[in-house]
């Protein structure tokens, strides 16, 4: 009997987040987790979180991506975020089908660290993909 | 067939509009709007009200949605599509 296909779900969160690296000038920083250590004062940071959607299995994936920027004050912030919105509806990046009906750009103070943050969500749509049936290695 | 009489749909709107505003709506409406605020771990408000149909809301603290994604994270687990309107 032959192994049955398996498929795996991409990580649309990294991708995007490692896109959007390539695109952000140092000291500004693009990752999917916010460093412990940001501090207000400290050169902005952007991040991309995946709330969560739905699959078509095994052809697509459909969630919300999350993007948030934390910056020392509320124009740095904004500035980051609509670039990024900007960016994400312009490009087509490898690995993601479609970035469509993002949300208007919002803010709040991070009463943790007492930055500015400005946040907007996104849909992404990503296909999953035919993987060769292995072992997990950790 | 070519000769038979087209049928003739009508919608009656004031029976539609009773649906819309009936009790069958309203529980539907509240009880998305209680699944979705029982998944917020933090502060959340729901409110009820009607528009020409039945209506429900649920709001989150700006700066749980930014940093925690309170709201698009509850949608998602109760099922839910977000979509901005």
């Amino acid at each position: 009997m032959t192994t049955p296909q398996h498929y795996e779900p991409p990580t649309p969160d990294r991708i995007v987040a490692d896109y959007v690296a390539t695109m952000v000038n140092a000291p500004a920083v693009a990752g999917v987790a916010l460093d412990p250590e940001w501090k207000r004062g400290g050169p902005p940071a952007l991040v991309v979180f995946d709330d969560g959607g739905t699959y078509t299995w095994p052809i697509l994936l459909t969630t919300r991506l999350r993007v948030t920027v934390w910056g020392s004050d509320r124009s740095t912030a904004r500035g980051m975020a609509s670039w990024a919105l900007g960016l994400l509806m312009a490009q087509t990046i490898p690995g993601i089908a479609k970035l469509d009906q993002p949300t208007t750009i919002i803010d709040a103070v991070d009463s943790k660290n007492n930055g500015n943050m400005a946040s907007f969500t996104i849909r992404a749509r990503a296909r999953i993909v035919p993987v060769t049936h292995a072992p997990y290695v950790p | 067939m070519a000769n038979s009489p087209r049928p003739k749909v009508s919608i009656n709107r004031k029976t539609v509009a009773k649906l819309l505003m009936g009790k069958g709506i309203y529980d539907a409406v509240n009880q998305i709007t209680d699944t979705i605020a029982a998944k917020i771990p933090g502060e959340a408000h729901t409110s009820r009200y009607s528009t020409d149909r039945r209506a429900g809301s649920v709001t989150v603290p700006t700066e749980d949605q930014a940093r925690d994604g309170a709201l698009t994270r509850a949608c998602a687990a109760a099922g839910l599509e977000f979509k901005p309107s």
